[in-house]
């Protein structure tokens, strides 16, 4: 048995209600599968970085479980049957893993910033040397 | 003293100088500082990062891109 983290995103236009009934029905999932959940956090709804599925906001849904891999088939499959559940993602904490699941509070690090030139839309290499066009 | 004009300071790891090991997909205020505006990846020679923690940080940035915490190209 190994400790997972899955997160998910569930479609805006759900009520809290019906969001809530997809998290009960996941973690259901996980139990009727022989894990168990060991903490679930809602991020509630946030602008994506890109469209998915048409929709420009979904709910964040972030839980770490215990269990083998039958539970990640199981569960991914279920994602994949739920039409409110637009992208999803398993993964194994690596160690040392603090297992926080809220959200890092926003910024305060410097951003990176690049020169001029260096990251243009028509290069997929870096090239800083020459003048852009 | 008269450097070059393409002499470099050193630059060190980031996480190592702070013993970090593992970096978070979801720390995306962090790992913005690892992507052009664009959103590439920037390469180690810029971030300075050693092999491992560059592998570490690209791995949470592919991470986070994959469920649109970050996005994969930002148009400006």
């Amino acid at each position: 048995m190994l400790t997972y983290e899955s997160i998910f995103i569930i479609r805006p236009n759900l009520t809290d209600e019906e969001v809530a009934k997809v998290v009960e029905k996941m973690k259901g999932v996980v139990e009727k599968n022989g894990g168990s959940i060991l903490q679930a956090e809602n991020w509630g709804k946030r602008k994506l970085a890109y469209e998915v599925e048409k929709e420009k906001k979904g709910t964040y849904i972030v839980f770490r479980f215990k269990g083998d891999g039958k539970v990640i088939n199981d569960l991914e499959h279920t994602y994949r049957m739920e039409d409110s559940i637009i992208k999803f993602l398993t993964v194994k904490p690596s160690k040392g893993d603090p297992g926080t699941l809220t959200l890092p509070a926003a910024d305060e690090g410097r951003p990176f910033r690049s020169r001029p030139g260096y990251d243009r839309e028509d290069r997929g290499r870096h090239d800083s040397g020459r003048k852009a066009n | 003293m008269e450097k070059s004009r393409f002499t470099q300071r050193k630059k060190n790891c980031r996480f190592c100088t702070d013993k970090i090991n593992q970096v978070d997909y979801k720390d995306t205020s962090m790992l913005r500082n690892f992507v052009t505006e664009r959103g590439k990846i920037v390469p180690r020679r810029i971030s300075g990062n050693c092999a491992s923690h560059q592998r570490v940080v690209g791995l949470a940035i592919k991470r986070a891109r994959s469920i649109a915490l970050l996005a994969f190209s930002e148009d400006r």
